[in-house]
């Protein structure tokens, strides 16, 4: 019986090979898992799949250069991240995050929260919108992919004390910009 | 451990990665001293409201999701075939948020261009997923080989089109002539034309925007000459019924 890593090492060798029905079931296996990611970053939507799309087109165009076809999700994970990063930071000169952060509630919002509920979530939405791009992705590795740092260095390409430093700032942030609502 | 170093802590331990004998430093610290007591259950909160905000899980939006993209990147997979496609979607930056913003600028004659292409596609009766391997036939029975190839690029042209349609939420109202479509798609490959960029790839088959590090550019020009013949062809061609 094939594993289920060795079934994916497969599917990244034959997608290696040109083969567009392997990447295709490469994106059916790791596509949702990234886009929640992706979708945490970049708090839009819309924005979530585009970002999605693009990062798979750069993993088509860089197969050649993966070294072995173990370790995929990470590499996905890395181009993902850093694409959403590189997103923000164009979109966010061009957007207006009110918008944003209506399309993220109606996404976000379960029916049945209360009112108290509902106003920590809109305080929070606001206040991780405000938190610069780079930051909020360390935010979304540390809290919600719970990543180390040292996995979040790898991932950004910079040290671990940057990637600690990241998380402090982004962290301060949210406390800051949520002082007024406590 | 004293109080700013309990401060350093206070996230890591609350996301469970404080061990060993720090840990056991930070709850001494933490049971008796009372500012720190404040700054835990503040930051104690912030987590909870973090954890709480978090429902990105996209549920059955994700399937359209899934479709959508998986229906993106075969259609690059054409578009590397045929190599027209991929030059117009360059043209028009064919991406979900900047298909709306170009449209926007563009003030909307692209959008009238691609309404008129796709209702061309109803009024042929032909979807546009199966335009190339419809007209193919036609075009290897009764044209030349660099007519063929001109319906071929058309017909990746109005699936293109078809596409970016169906992103922007158009749909056709009204009935319109051949030369109004005619018109519109010379319009949108007159726009393509300007595009610096709009040179196709032959890198892979999902290569688009320009975003590659290594490739090799091929710039594929269709005239409208070609188009218009291309055109002809097609309308001129007895529809099947399929």
């Amino acid at each position: 019986m094939v594993s289920q890593t060795q079934d994916v090492e497969q599917l990244v060798g034959k997608a290696k090979n040109g083969d567009g029905d392997a990447f295709e079931q490469l994106f059916k296996r790791f596509g949702r898992s990234l886009f929640t990611t992706i979708l945490r970053i970049v708090r839009n939507y819309d924005d979530a799949e585009e970002v999605l799309q693009e990062s798979f087109l750069k993993m088509h165009r860089r197969l050649a250069s993966l070294r072995t076809t173990s370790g995929f999700y990470s590499w996905a994970y890395t181009i993902s991240v850093n694409t959403s990063i590189n997103f923000l930071k164009s979109r966010d000169s061009r957007r207006e995050s009110q918008l944003e952060r209506t399309q993220w509630d109606s996404i976000a919002a379960p029916a049945d929260c209360g009112g108290e509920t509902a106003m920590i979530r809109e305080a929070v939405q606001s206040a991780i919108e405000k938190v610069p791009p780079k930051q909020r992705a360390v935010l979304v590795m540390r809290v919600y992919d719970g990543m180390d740092y040292a996995s979040i260095a790898r991932t950004l390409g910079c040290s671990e004390g940057a990637a600690k430093a990241n998380f402090f700032h982004a962290m301060n942030k949210l406390r800051k910009y949520l002082s007024d609502y406590r | 451990m004293n109080c700013k170093r309990f401060d350093s802590l206070i996230d890591d331990y609350l996301l469970g990665s404080v061990g060993g004998p720090a840990r056991d430093d930070f709850e001494r610290h933490l049971a008796g001293c009372p500012r720190c007591q404040r700054n835990f259950e503040s930051a104690r909160v912030l987590h909870e409201a973090l954890r709480s905000a978090d429902e990105p899980v996209p549920g059955p939006r994700w399937a359209m999701t899934e479709q959508r993209v998986l229906s993106r990147l075969r259609a690059q997979h054409l578009a590397q075939r045929s190599g027209f496609l991929g030059r117009l979607q360059r043209a028009l930056s064919l991406r979900p948020a900047f298909d709306k913003l170009w449209a926007v600028a563009a003030g909307g004659t692209v959008i009238a261009s691609i309404v008129a292409a796709a209702v061309w596609l109803n009024w042929l009766g032909t979807p546009g997923a199966d335009l190339t391997s419809k007209h193919q036939p036609a075009a290897q029975q009764g044209t030349s080989q660099p007519a063929t190839q001109s319906i071929n690029n058309v017909a990746s042209l109005l699936q293109g089109v078809e596409e970016i349609l169906k992103e922007n939420g158009a749909q056709p109202t009204q009935s319109i002539s051949p030369d109004s479509v005619l018109e519109a798609i010379a319009s949108t490959m007159s726009l393509g034309a300007l595009e610096p960029e709009a040179i196709e790839t032959q890198v892979g088959w999902l290569d688009i925007w320009g975003l590659h590090e290594t490739y090799q550019a091929e710039d594929i020009k269709v005239t409208e000459q070609e188009v218009k013949a291309a055109i002809q062809a097609i309308s001129s061609k007895p529809e099947n019924g399929t």
